[in-house]
């Protein structure tokens, strides 16, 4: 392996320049988690490492909103950190739970929120769990900032919307009150597993009854996606039996899953019909 | 795990000891190759093949590195690897120690590259450029004999190493006979060997005396001193092996590696001290793998489920060369001889075929071509109970070998010591209740769960020595073991073994034999290994031998030992010799209220004060003793595993829900050990049953190269498990211990693969094929669905 620069810049400015000349190995850091495994399989060579732990400001910590409509979470901000937060025990449980089986603790002490969404793996547990609570995302560069839908973020396996220098400041997950949310991670061999799946759902229920709800597909695709056929049939309907098969059966034909090593298409679409129905049967507790 | 066993205050044979071992382990004090330098060292890294088989036209060095790269003609004079089978027809396969014109898999080492760092190694690999001219892959044992592949090896006309067969008894008068004639399939599939550290080398020359020093993470140090004296064209005095601390082996180990003689020969080259320490993805792709064997059995029998006759087809992939010293046709060899089973089968008929492909070569692991046989012929007793409406226990005692048969030669070729295997089976199925079925069952009806019970008898024979491997016809036959006993002045015991240990607990374990002749505290005994510098010659550790091998030994010298200190003891008391016992840590006299004198004042008479000594005693305390089973065909554990499982119809996934083991391996040195050895080789059955594969593409790629995709069992998949010892110590090894160290590993396929056909039956459906992944178990589900859609 090469040498590389690792810079710790002080200040957001500062991030920005020495960010700034565009080169592919020119990259922002935040726990280094994914980096480091790019570079121990040479995928990625790095020229510069940036990293963002002394940046300060949004990119650290957890906040509510004065109104208390949304959670603010800082770009740097460490799943361990989420994961402790009595304020996203309390408003956001799923995202709580989903970190119980989220790699190991060593991971969550130093991965990032920021670092986890631009890494854009498709297999990650939380870019879907956020998508589900509609989740936005502030970021911020040299010349500006601009908040999109977490969804937009995604453009392929591996590949964001972000322009050079732009960076992640913090994710903005708005507090709904009426809506359950839950995440599935799809192991089909043993719990340590990648998943061959991932689904969270996250519905406004009234009984039985689906005001409204966002279903989002992880890992088997080459972003996470919501499944929007299947939402549409659902949404007004009761969760019966046949409703879901019927959402089941829209959710297959909606993406085009391909085999791997996890398991064949054919099979990844079987799992997608069963845990979509147990994950809504699940929020209502049955 | 229920704990059975707890400390019970024996120090000795039968005693459940803490380990002597464990501070250093388990305080992560210890060093191994990683951990082990000299001065200079350069690290090593190879340049592997990327592809499964081609022709090399050309390597062209890195400019200005040309002395930092080496191939096959750069190291000298150095012969290949040459596993070469006695058994008729066998065709050779040379593994030269880096390849020179030709590339036979995807990891094959092809040239070594030096670094001051592994990292900078590793750049100069890649920079190193080779031009193949690509050839046909062989990466599926169905094409062994197609002639659209070439044959991999010169000289060959298909891909075949060997092809034996079996034909004892009458198989057809048994055929006519039968009432049922069933047959079926089974794949068990391709397997790495994960072991926690991988293998590694670090090799310089000690000037002094003038010996070329070899550390190698091995599980048998002086043979493989042999064989490189062999490859290097050296005296055996001018080598030293050493395996320091080795982090788990389960064979893949056990094996000469093409990169130790590279590693050596280098070293002998350029006389500078150099190490390689291999990666997981070498780990994975280029260290041996296992399995990989496909079977059609054919089973004949009466309306009772009476075992008339046994016919098989065995087929197995074992890769690209034949490893020494076991020679590719072991595996093969191993499961046409195993699988009859305990079952007392005399007309079988049965081929067996070992075929050549561009994959990683096969070598030994944890159960050995059993766990193959043991599956083929679980799953087919189970099946014919299932056939005839009967008990699969009740089949199997119908079918087993009685203890009044013992000794038992086996359709297989085998002889069996002794044993109680119905025993076995009624203590599983007493641990596992299958009346629990029931309710569990109806617990879980209105789920997607279906429950299963499954059981699997299997046989591990053990310390095999002399006649068995000259049957296999091996380049080296294991028949013995030795141990060298030193006493030190101070009254301590000093055992040096040429066995391994890396895992097992033999550091304490040969203790507790030594305290079983000689009364000495356990504590007082300290067990050197793995250094060909210290120890005698011996074989080192593998096939379950080293506790009755060296024990054996241990025993032996020990014994030899407790003459001398009685003699001298005595002579310190004044009673006659015969007066006189060994009991902890002194010589006792047997008078009531008898002295007795410490083995301290007895060591300090030996070797300090020797005018103390009796005048025909001559002064020292050290004695070298060889050992071999009193009869060479094995001693023979087995026991019978019970799984209870719920397969999840709308996933496949296996859950199991409890798993009991009752199995006797005769006489127990520490119990605790056993259960750990058990509860290990168990995680590895499962893995073997659920979780690890090797998949290669159709060019010859492996598919698994990282834990991303090559998945082992951890914590979280361990059921809770009972175990039961029985006990029927041997008749052919002395305190009639038997080895145990795969027996885990052997019966889980079958024992969970038994369960889980067992729970999908009532769908129609079935699976015999491991691992048994969620994709392919509800592969099985769908298919039945369909079938009965159609039907
Ligand atoms: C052993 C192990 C197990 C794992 N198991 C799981 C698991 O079970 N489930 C799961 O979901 N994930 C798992 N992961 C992946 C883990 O979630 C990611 O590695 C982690 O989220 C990445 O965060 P990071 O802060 O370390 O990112 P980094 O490695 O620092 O960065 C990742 C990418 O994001 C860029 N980047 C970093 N910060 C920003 C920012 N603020 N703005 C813009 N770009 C940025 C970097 O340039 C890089 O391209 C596992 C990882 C490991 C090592």
């Amino acid at each position: 392996m090469l040498g590389f620069e690792l810079s710790e810049p002080a200040t957001l400015d500062e991030a920005f320049d020495l960010l700034a000349d565009g080169d592919p190995g020119v990259r922002p850091m935040g726990g280094g988690t994914a980096l480091m495994l790019m570079m121990k399989a040479q995928i990625f060579k790095p020229e510069r490492l940036v990293s963002l732990r002394n940046v300060g400001g949004c990119f650290d910590g957890l906040r509510i909103d004065a109104d208390r409509s949304h959670i603010r979470i800082g770009g740097m901000t460490t799943f361990a950190e989420i994961e402790c937060s009595p304020m996203v025990l309390q408003h956001l449980p799923a995202v709580v739970r989903t970190m119980k089986t989220l790699a190991n603790i060593r991971v969550r002490h130093v991965a990032s929120v920021g670092g986890n969404l631009a890494h854009a793996d498709p297999h990650l547990d939380l870019p879907p769990v956020w998508m589900t609570h509609a989740a936005s995302i502030r970021i911020v560069s040299k010349t500006g900032e601009r908040v999109i839908p977490v969804e937009d973020l995604f453009a392929g396996y591996y590949e964001t919307t972000l322009e050079g220098g732009e960076l992640i400041a913090e994710v903005i997950v708005p507090v709904r009150p009426e809506w359950t949310s839950t995440y599935v991670k799809v192991t089909t061999r043993s719990a340590h597993d990648w998943p061959a799946l991932g689904i969270a759902v996250s519905a406004n229920l009234q009984g039985r009854r689906v005001n409204d709800l966002r279903l989002v597909l992880s890992a088997a695709l080459d972003r996470p996606t919501r499944l929007v056929a299947a939402e549409n049939e659902l949404r007004g309907s009761d969760l019966d039996e046949a409703a879901l098969k019927r959402a089941g059966e829209a959710a297959v034909a909606e993406v085009d899953i391909h085999s791997d090593s996890r398991g064949s298409a054919a099979y990844k679409q079987h799992l997608l019909r069963v845990h979509l129905s147990r994950a809504m049967h699940s929020l209502v507790g049955v | 795990m229920d704990a059975l066993t707890v400390p019970n205050g024996k120090k000795g044979i039968g005693g459940s000891i803490l380990r002597n071992e464990d501070e250093r382990l388990l305080s992560g004090r210890s060093t191994f190759i990683a951990d082990i330098s000299q001065p200079g060292m350069w690290e090593i890294a190879f340049l592997r093949s990327p592809v499964a088989h081609a022709n090399i036209l050309s390597v062209t060095k890195p400019e200005g590195f040309e002395q930092r790269v080496f191939l096959l003609s750069d190291l000298g004079d150095i012969r290949p690897i040459q596993a070469d089978s006695q058994a008729k027809g066998f065709r050779r396969s040379d593994y030269p120690a880096l390849a020179n014109d030709r590339v036979r898999f995807v990891g094959e080492p092809i040239a070594i590259c030096l670094g001051r760092t592994r990292a900078e190694a590793e750049d100069l690999a890649q920079a190193v450029f080779v031009e193949f001219e690509e050839l046909p892959a062989v990466s599926d044992l169905s094409q062994c004999r197609d002639p659209a592949y070439p044959p991999i090896h010169p000289g060959w006309n298909d891909n075949l190493f060997l092809e034996t067969h079996i034909d004892v008894g009458d198989v057809d008068a048994a055929r006519a006979k039968a009432a049922v004639s069933l047959t079926r399939q089974y794949r068990m599939n391709r397997q790495a060997i994960v072991s926690l550290e991988g293998r590694g080398v670090m090799s310089y020359i000690d000037e002094r005396t003038g010996e070329l020093v070899v550390y190698s993470s091995t599980q048998f140090p002086h043979v493989i001193r042999t064989a490189l004296a062999h490859c290097l064209n050296m005296q055996e005095r001018e080598l030293r092996v050493v395996a320091p601390e080795v982090g788990g082996s389960f064979g893949v180990k056990n094996n000469l590696n093409p990169e130790e003689i590279a590693i050596a020969a280098l070293t002998k080259k350029i006389r500078k001290p150099i190490r390689w320490v291999e990666d997981r993805r070498e780990h994975l792709i280029a260290a041996p793998h296992a399995r990989e064997h496909r079977y059609e059995v054919t089973v004949h029998a009466d309306k009772d489920g009476l075992i008339l006759g046994l016919e098989a087809s065995i087929d197995v992939d074992a890769g690209a060369y034949s490893v020494w010293p076991w020679t590719s046709p072991m595996e093969s060899g191993m499961a046409i001889g195993f699988l009859p089973g305990t079952y007392t089968i005399s007309n079988y008929r049965a081929t067996a075929r070992t075929c050549a492909s561009n994959k990683s070569p096969m070598g030994p692991y944890r159960g050995v071509g059993r766990p193959g046989a043991c599956f083929a012929i679980e799953r087919t007793i189970e099946e014919l109970a299932v056939h005839l409406g009967l008990d699969p226990v009740e089949v199997r005692l119908r079918n087993y070998v009685r203890p009044d048969q013992f000794p038992w030669k086996s359709a297989g070729g085998k002889t069996y010591d002794n044993g109680n295997y119905a025993e076995s089976a009624i203590a599983a199925r007493d641990l596992i209740k299958p009346e629990r079925l029931t309710e569990l069952r109806q617990r879980y009806a209105d789920s997607d769960y279906l429950i299963g019970l499954g059981y699997a008898t299997y046989l591990e024979q053990t310390a095999h020595g002399t006649a068995e491997w000259v049957q296999r016809g091996l380049p080296v036959v294991f028949g013995y073991e030795q141990a060298a006993l030193q006493m030190t002045p101070d009254g301590m015991l000093i055992i040096d073994v040429p066995i391994q240990n890396h895992g097992q607990g033999l550091e304490t374990t040969l203790a507790q034999v030594a305290n079983e002749e000689l009364g000495i505290d356990p504590a007082q005994v300290v067990v050197r290994h793995g250094d060909t510098s210290m120890a005698p010659y011996g074989m080192g550790t593998f096939a379950s031998r080293s506790m009755v091998m060296s024990g054996g030994a241990v025993g032996c010298a020990s014994a030899l030992l407790a003459d001398k200190l009685r003699k001298i003891g005595a002579h310190l008391l004044q009673v006659q010799d015969s007066d006189v016992r060994l009991e902890d840590g002194f010589v006792v006299a047997n008078a009531s209220g008898g002295a007795k004198i410490s083995l301290k004042e007895i060591a300090v008479a030996a070797f300090l004060r020797p005018e103390r000594l009796p005048d025909d005693v001559d002064p020292g305390l050290s004695v070298v003793a060889s050992y071999r089973t009193s009869r060479d065909t094995g001693a023979w554990s087995y026991g019978t595993h019970a799984a209870i499982v719920a397969v999840d119809r709308g996933t496949g996934m296996v859950h199991i829900l409890d798993y009991v083991i009752a199995h006797d391996c005769g006489t127990i040195v520490n119990p605790m050990i056993v259960d750990g050895q058990m509860m290990g080789g168990l995680a590895q059955g499962i893995g073997t049953a659920l979780y690890e594969e090797m998949p290669y593409s159709a060019e010859g790629q492996p598919l698994a190269s990282t834990f991303m995709d090559y998945l082992v069992p951890g914590a979280s998949e361990m059921p809770h498990t009972t175990i039961e010892h029985l006990c029927s110590p041997s008749p052919i090894t002395r305190y009639g211990i038997k080895g145990m160290g795969e027996g885990g590993a052997i019966p889980p396929p079958a024992s969970l693969c038994n369960a889980v056909n067992d729970a999908i039956r009532s769908l129609g459906a079935s699976i015999n094929e491991t691992p048994m992944t969620p994709d392919r178990v509800l592969r099985a589900l769908l298919d039945a669905q369909a079938g009965s859609a159609t039907a």
